[in-house]
């Protein structure tokens, strides 16, 4: 980023690629439509390209470009209520769009099928605890890191992902545990 | 972030097969040429941002500082300013000679006299008086310039308080006041209302105004400053030289010739003192053995201070 902001259109390009698909998904997984997070991941990209006089290595350059998007984010929470949870089978790749119907080795169809479930228990997620699972799956932030971008104390991260992971657990547990889990949730 | 319930690498591994999504082409080549269009037009924009940044930096940086600096300077001005002004009310309250009034307030209950205007004149100190001095003398020389043409006001108490002293006989003067001023012939006829005529003559006037500072210090109605305002002239000033004199119309040199010549030759041995000199002469006559000139001078101070506590060895 300090190339760049000196003036390397390169470096950009090396930083650009390194992050794309994971601030893509971020973005992705919590904005609910592809359209909403091409919008939001623009915005993103082009306030740091803007930002970048401003640009001081005092943090991870990942903690300072997930907390534009973290911003960019809540924004668009703020402007326009996600109304509507999409859930993943509605979206672009459904996991019954996936390519199920070739030849795969059955290990294989379970690891999509664990995929799928674990996508739409994501989802499921309180969005607070969601964003705390993303960040550290997709930016492989630490807790520091998460609460950094966030603006939560680190205790209140902590609390979030172990919430987040038994959730997610349960719905890799099989589909009885994830009844069972569904069933006490309600 | 190792807390096994923090971390499962089972999970890990389950969101690692969910799909990548990634921003399409489009919007990826958007974004790069936004970069490039940034960098282009960036080393102009970029050097006045870091410009920006580094006087941000400085402001940022020196506020305090500058703050603190002005502080002190402001608190250091008001300190000495509130101490000179302490400094002067403490030496004009415990002033020996008795502050007058200011002129207003007297001026109507003082008699009218025609003759008793060039008094004032006549008896102003002929030395500029300090530039505080003016500008406090200068506020009464307004009023009385606009009070006596409506009310033929008198002089300002300073003089009246001046004549009292002079018809009190042979004492010495303290304040430099020639003892012929009041007693001199003068040969301008009595008019009534003569102060009026002759506020106009003090008034700023190209052909015969004085300097502004013998103007305030001699001017026709003007009261000379107050007597506690002058503490410090009264020692060191010399006599009334003719010189000082402001310059006056032809006709008003010509009628004060009489009392000028008698000014001339009053006795130099009336100079303006102090309270202290005064008793310091006193004992010196005493010590010569004129005790009966010491007694007169005694009993002048007294009437001139009678305020004043007298050092054991004269006041018996």
């Amino acid at each position: 980023m300090l190339a760049y902001r000196a003036g390397d259109a390169a470096a950009f390009d090396a930083l650009y690629e390194r992050h794309r698909g994971a601030v893509f998904r971020y973005l992705r997984r919590q904005a609910g439509t592809a359209p909403v997070a091409e919008e939001l991941f623009q915005d993103v990209w082009l306030k740091l390209i803007d930002a970048r006089g401003r640009y001081e290595p005092r943090a991870k350059f990942t903690t300072w470009l997930y907390t534009i998007a973290h911003n960019r984010l809540m924004d668009h929470f703020r402007s326009a209520a996600r109304a509507v949870l999409v859930s993943y089978e509605d979206a672009d790749h459904p996991p019954e769009d996936l390519p199920s119907a070739a030849p795969l080795p059955e290990q294989l169809l379970e690891r999509k099928q664990s995929a799928a479930r674990l996508l739409a228990a994501i989802d499921a997620l309180p969005p607070a605890q969601r964003e705390a699972v993303l960040l550290q799956q997709e930016a492989e932030l630490t807790l520091e890191e998460i609460a950094a971008v966030t603006g939560a104390n680190r205790e209140t991260v902590k609390s979030r992902l172990r919430y987040a992971m038994t959730k997610l657990r349960a719905s890799l547990g099989g589909p009885a545990e994830a009844e069972d889990t569904r069933l006490q949730g309600a | 972030m190792t807390d096994p319930d923090l971390r499962d690498p089972r999970l890990d591994s389950a969101y690692r097969d969910t799909p990548r999504d990634e921003p399409p082409p489009e919007l990826d080549e958007r974004i790069r040429a936004a970069a490039r269009r940034a960098v282009r037009a960036g080393p102009q924009s970029l050097e006045e941002r870091t410009a920006a940044a580094r006087g941000r930096s400085f402001v940022v940086r020196w506020r305090v500082p500058l703050s603190l600096a002005a502080t002190v300077v402001l608190v250091v001005s008001l300190a000495l300013l509130v101490q000179e002004a302490v400094q002067r009310s403490q030496y004009d309250g415990a002033g020996p000679v008795s502050a007058p009034s200011p002129a207003p307030a007297v001026a109507p209950s003082a008699p009218p006299a025609a003759n008793e205007t060039d008094v004032p004149r006549e008896a102003a100190p002929p030395a500029s008086p300090k530039p505080a001095d003016r500008v406090r003398a200068a506020p009464a020389q307004r009023k009385m310039g606009e009070a006596a043409p409506s009310t033929g006001t008198p002089p300002a108490p300073g003089p009246i308080e001046l004549r009292q002293e002079r018809t009190s006989g042979p004492a010495p003067q303290p304040l430099g006041v020639p003892a012929d001023a009041a007693s001199a012939p003068a040969p301008t006829p009595a008019i009534p209302g003569g102060a009026m005529r002759i506020a106009p003559q003090a008034a700023p006037s190209p052909a015969v105004t004085p300097p502004r500072g013998a103007d305030s210090a001699s001017g026709a109605v003007a009261a000379p400053p107050p007597a506690s305002a002058l503490p410090m002239q009264l020692a060191p000033r010399p006599a009334p030289s003719p010189d000082a004199a402001p310059p006056l119309s032809r006709d008003r040199e010509l009628s004060d010739r009489p009392a000028r010549a008698a000014r001339e030759a009053a006795p130099a041995a009336m100079p303006p003192r102090s309270p202290e000199e005064w008793l310091e002469a006193i004992r010196r006559l005493t010590a010569e053995g004129r005790t009966a000139e010491a007694a007169a001078e005694l009993a002048a101070f007294r009437r001139r201070y009678p305020d004043y506590s007298l050092p054991p060895d004269l006041a018996r």
